[in-house]
């Protein structure tokens, strides 16, 4: 039985229909990303650049914790003088510069 | 099945989806197959399945004609295995292969193929077709895979009808040595 020549080409390659059905497919509904892989396409081009930021944010962050664990009593030592010093005066005690020349 | 073509491509342009996936089930097989013979690359051959329906769901609204869809179609895979071509910066060395020799094919001449079709052995004849040089090769493919006239070859390829000519001419030539050489 004779076919045309073009059905006996594409008959060599007839096991590859399953692939293409596949590439129909995806071009016709092609499928959305999901969130993570939005992440990823966005973070992966530049991983390296992305993982020096977030190093150095996690140093930053943590030097600032260091810093301020350390300070923070000194600081609210300083917050609570001028209070101290408003304590000083005497209810009668002039507080403005202008009272002084009366 | 070419009298359904405009009717689905009227609707493929009504983004019916079923429409476009009829057309594309309708030609896959055979872009794949002027793909592979054409690149002579398997991996290739699917992406420029692929980049072929994508450009095609995007540039419908070029196509004047929609009883043309068959030949636009292989066009835009044509121009894709070009492109393939020129990314592998083969293009000119495969296209300066065959030198085109203009003239009329000889009529008197045996079909070379007949010997082959009857020895239903389509892959050595995809791997006797795949050692023509590209043009011939693009040539001869879309005359037997697409039933193209030589009119459409030349609208697909964007080249002369007498080049087709002579191009078809040079290539069932190059088979029937290829085909009596192996016989010997």
């Amino acid at each position: 039985m004779k076919r045309p020549l073009g059905e006996w080409l594409q008959g060599a390659n007839e096991p590859e229909t399953a692939r293409l059905d596949a590439i129909r497919r995806s071009v016709l509904t092609p499928e959305r990303p999901s969130a993570l892989e939005v992440l990823g396409e966005l973070f992966r081009p530049h991983a390296r650049a992305w993982g020096c930021i977030v190093a150095a944010w996690a140093l930053l962050a943590l030097a600032h914790h260091f810093v301020n664990g350390r300070t923070a009593p000194d600081g609210a030592r300083r917050l609570q003088e001028p209070v101290a010093n408003l304590a000083i005066l005497s209810p009668d005690e002039a507080l403005s510069p202008l009272d002084w020349h009366s | 099945m070419s009298e359904t073509i405009p009717l689905l491509v009227h609707a493929a342009r009504h983004n019916d989806e079923d429409a476009w996936d009829q057309l594309f089930r309708m030609h896959q097989l055979r872009l794949f197959t002027y793909a592979l013979g054409f690149t002579r690359n398997r991996a290739a051959a699917f992406d420029i399945v692929q980049e072929t329906f994508a450009r095609a769901v995007t540039h419908v609204a070029g196509l004047r004609d929609d009883s043309k869809f068959t030949p636009w179609l292989f066009g835009i895979a044509h121009q894709r295995c070009i492109q393939h071509f020129r990314g592998a910066k083969r293009e000119d060395a495969l296209f300066e292969e065959a030198a085109d020799i203009e003239g009329e094919p000889d009529p008197g001449t045996p079909d070379p193929f007949r010997a082959l079709v009857t020895s239903e052995d389509a892959r050595s004849l995809q791997a006797l077709i795949e050692q023509l040089p590209a043009p011939q090769r693009s040539a001869l493919l879309l005359h037997v895979l697409g039933e193209f006239s030589l009119e459409e070859i030349a609208e697909v390829s964007d080249v002369p009808v007498g080049t087709v000519k002579s191009r078809l001419h040079n290539a069932k030539r190059a088979m029937r040595a290829m085909i009596s050489k192996e016989a010997l």
